[in-house]
């Protein structure tokens, strides 16, 4: 029996569930950095059209 | 006499760790070498183990397979033990850093078993002539895989973090009994898995195949601290989404200094 296949599977499924293991939180602090800069846009918004009405 | 002044410092340290917005800028200075450390002694491992340790005189060439299911298999086991050993901070202490760190390991600790768990199948088709049996220590690894999920699934089924981290910290030391029927499994019921071939005394494998584990398995633990580091700073940032100091880290402040200078603002 030929056990490359075999070989390269094991290695090839580390490969994928680790690498997405290590990029999940990347791309949940993009997220999180977006809705904080969101947020402070928000706000900055507010406090300008309440200077303006005063 | 230097006793004191050092345990004063360690005492100091941990309180600081405790400290999100600390704790932000200490991980994210780690980080990097973590990550290096781990693509370094990895290649390696890789490399060793699939192109120069010699072929198993009964396996052959399938026996590679070991330097991904053998390390990926242990780092399932210890970062159970270590979640748990967290939720145990947590849930006496109080202590948040420990909530969260427990919580970030959860992930971590799935995606381990997962590879150990689909790894050791691959190897037993052609060695046991199945993917899967009901053995003792293959089904006690994947009980293993459900309480990491457990845990993942209460903490994210309850709103308010804390009172989750609590549930899920509970559910965390309630599983930690999975942990010496894994490792007792092969001696405790007669399973087609075989017994483990290094231990506290020695080994019976070839240090020329001996060498890639134990660097594949070092490798994976900077993985794991890496991993983990990186999770906590991002769990933070989003718990304290409202916090003063959230607004002060470079990722922050640098969009928001560059937006002020844009035209129009």
């Amino acid at each position: 029996m030929n056990h490359t296949p075999f070989i390269w599977a094991a290695y090839g499924i580390g490969a994928l569930v680790l690498t997405w293991c290590a990029l999940a939180p990347l791309l949940r602090k993009k997220a999180a950095i977006k809705a904080i800069l969101e947020m402070r846009r928000a706000t900055n918004e507010r406090r300008a059209n309440h200077d303006a009405d005063a | 006499m230097n006793d004191v002044p050092r345990k004063n410092a360690l005492l100091l340290f941990l309180h600081r760790l405790g400290s999100p917005p600390w704790f932000y800028r200490f991980a994210g200075k780690l980080l990097p070498w973590l990550w290096a450390a781990f693509a370094m002694l990895a290649s390696i491992a890789i490399y060793q183990g699939l192109f120069e340790a010699p072929p198993d005189y009964l396996q052959g060439e399938i026996f590679r397979i070991m330097y991904i299911h053998v390390p990926t298999a242990w780092l399932s086991m210890m970062i159970y033990g270590l979640m748990a050993a967290m939720a145990f901070v947590a849930l006496v202490w109080r202590v948040r850093m420990a909530e969260v760190m427990a919580m970030c390991s959860a992930p971590v600790g799935a995606a381990f078993t997962l590879v150990a768990l689909a790894s050791g199948a691959i190897w037993g088709r052609p060695t046991w002539g199945t993917y899967w049996v009901w053995d003792a220590r293959l089904t006690s690894e994947l009980v293993l895989l459900f309480l990491y999920l457990g845990v993942m699934g209460l903490y994210s089924s309850i709103e308010e973090p804390r009172k989750a981290a609590r549930a899920a910290s509970l559910l965390t030391l309630v599983g930690v009994v999975n942990l010496p029927i894994i490792h007792y499994s092969v001696k405790w019921w007669n399973t087609l898995h075989q017994d483990s071939s290094i231990g506290v005394t020695g080994s019976s494998i070839h240090p020329e195949m001996l060498w890639p584990l134990l660097i594949m398995a070092a490798a994976t633990k900077f993985f794991y601290a890496a991993n983990l580091l990186q999770r906590s700073r991002v769990k933070l940032l989003e718990q304290d989404i409202r916090k003063k100091w959230v607004l002060q880290i470079p990722e922050i402040s640098n969009a928001t200094a560059i937006e002020a200078q844009e035209p129009g603002n």
